[in-house]
């Protein structure tokens, strides 16, 4: 009984850690992350160089549009990004500079933040899910308290039903383990398109 | 041989160009627990020391020996030896500590209780607690008058600044602000406090003879939707005439006339930005940038951004050694 007992708790505990960290910081119940729930960023967070021109908007250069692919994976570290956009910045020709690097900021910060969203979408998903296992495990919990109560209970039975509810626990747990690191993703990428968008700002300092 | 003397000369003249006197930065780092040490010259990072959990406001005593800290998951302030940079001490402050001020005689350290709505007043030397004032909920900025005779105290959730006396230890005036007044700085005359609304995107002058707002700043930047304009922390110069107001998630600083109240310029330095601190030359202000990870020097002079240091994660507060 006393184990049967630990196992509820823990689910109960499980159970209340996002819901507390969303109420903490936020208004969209939904949203499990401590940090603040900021759908999409704006423009002028990144960048303070020169307006950019309307058309930087339709990314029909090539070679900007394959180098805002290459430097927004987060798999190539950042400094060998920046390198990258200091490499591309330094084979323009002189007229070139200012406008293809605008470009180069807009395609970046559309495709960052695009990618930023989805991340934010994919949370909300994850989370909602959660909250779909935490019901699902509270009725197998007192299915299993149930089916103790009862006298005539096949003792292999109960052992079984047990095993199920602790390792349903387990894989609830290590959902809740993974969603502090998937928290922290919106930032990474808020994180690196500042990074970049610094490197096209030196790129523009140089030349002055 | 000619070369490597050339090397030298330029060298020679690069340190007599740079200002003759160093001075440490101390920055709290929120997230992994640690104090950055920043040579403010040389502007790299000396030494990262280990401190309690979640390291927020951050001070410094007037002859630069000591360093106080809140460790606000550890419900104590951290007093640091600034010669070993070993924590030689802590003092009782109540429970989760964010932020404080010490009085200009520098005997007395006013802390925010965030959690139970309480200004505490504690005695630096007799290691204990003088006061519990009572105030708003959520307590958060500390400010103290030039002559030590006035404290305030901004409460996040009532959205008031609480004008205290320090000889009596009484809230004398309750002065209504924008949504969420994070921080509380006096002009260097003692006669405005200046406080920031975080979520009201705005910095109320008060005076402090009426005890009225007499000017609300506000903010717009091209660009950016308002809401990520969120000020934090502010700092006055010492001749009153400019004031620097931290913008949070704008990523920018702000530079304003105090006598005009105009924002002449928006300075920007990193994702962020929560506190400042100048140099005791006031050549510099430092900023924290929590999310990118930094701290940027502006020089005061131009207000441009001299350097950005990367710092340890989430860096909170900055006090700069007064000597």
């Amino acid at each position: 009984m006393a184990r049967m007992s630990l196992v509820r708790s823990l689910v109960v505990v499980a159970m209340l850690a996002p819901s507390v960290n969303a109420m903490a910081a936020n208004t969209d119940p939904d949203w499990p992350c401590i940090q603040r729930k900021v759908p999409q960023l704006s423009l002028g967070q990144i960048w303070n160089g020169p307006e950019l021109p309307p058309a930087s908007k339709d990314l029909k250069d090539p070679a900007v549009s394959a180098l805002v692919e290459e430097v927004a994976a987060r798999r190539i570290p950042i400094a060998e990004a920046q390198k990258k956009i200091k490499d591309f910045a330094a084979s323009l020709p002189a007229e070139q500079l200012a406008p293809k690097m605008a470009m180069l900021v807009q395609g970046m910060f559309d495709h960052m933040d695009a990618e930023r969203s989805h991340v934010i979408s994919g949370i909300s998903r994850y989370a909602h899910k959660q909250l779909e296992m935490a019901a699902a495990l509270r009725k197998q919990a007192s299915d299993v308290d149930a089916l103790r109560e009862k006298p005539d209970a096949n003792p292999d039975e109960i052992e079984r039903r047990t095993e199920q509810l602790k390792f349903a626990t387990r894989i609830f747990n290590e959902r809740v383990q993974s969603l502090t690191y998937v928290c922290e993703v919106p930032t990474i990428i808020e994180q690196r398109l500042y990074q970049l968008s610094k490197a096209v700002s030196e790129t523009l300092a140089a030349k002055k | 041989m000619h070369r490597r003397a050339c090397a030298l000369a330029i060298l020679a003249t690069g340190f007599m160009a740079g200002p003759a006197s160093a001075y440490m930065a101390y920055v709290s780092n929120e997230k992994d627990n640690t104090m950055s040490v920043v040579d403010t010259t040389t502007m790299q990072v000396v030494k990262t020391v280990n401190v309690g959990q979640r390291p927020r406001g951050i001070t410094i005593s007037h002859d630069g020996k000591h360093i106080y800290l809140c460790a606000s998951d550890d419900d104590s302030i951290e007093v640091i030896d600034t010669a070993s940079l070993e924590i030689v001490d802590t003092l009782p402050s109540g429970p989760d500590p964010e932020l404080f001020v010490l009085s200009p005689d520098g005997k007395t350290l006013y802390v925010a209780n965030e959690d139970d709505n309480l200004v505490t007043v504690i005695d630096i030397e007799g290691k204990k607690v003088l006061a519990e004032i009572p105030v708003g909920v959520e307590p958060e900025g500390m400010g103290v008058s030039p002559d030590g005779k006035t404290m305030v105290n901004t409460s996040e959730t009532t959205n008031m600044a609480h004008f205290i006396d320090t000889s009596t230890h009484e809230i004398t005036d309750n002065v209504l602000v924008d949504a969420r007044p994070r921080f509380v700085e006096f002009t260097p005359d003692g006669k405005q406090a200046w406080v920031s609304a975080e979520i009201g995107g705005t910095v109320s002058v008060i005076d402090n003879q009426t005890r009225e707002v007499i000017r609300k700043i506000t903010f717009e930047i091209s660009g950016l939707r308002a809401e990520s304009i969120q000020p934090v922390g502010v700092r006055i110069t010492a001749d009153g005439k400019k004031a620097y107001v931290a913008l949070g998630p704008a990523n920018r600083v702000a530079v304003i006339n105090t006598q005009t109240y105009e924002v002449e310029k928006y300075v920007l330095v990193g994702q962020r930005v929560w506190q400042l601190a100048f140099t005791p030359d006031q050549k510099t202000i430092i900023s924290t940038n929590g999310v990118s990870n930094d701290i940027t020097f502006i020089d005061v002079a131009t207000d441009e951004p001299v350097q950005s240091v990367t710092v340890g994660a989430l860096p909170w507060g900055v006090v700069v050694s007064p000597n």
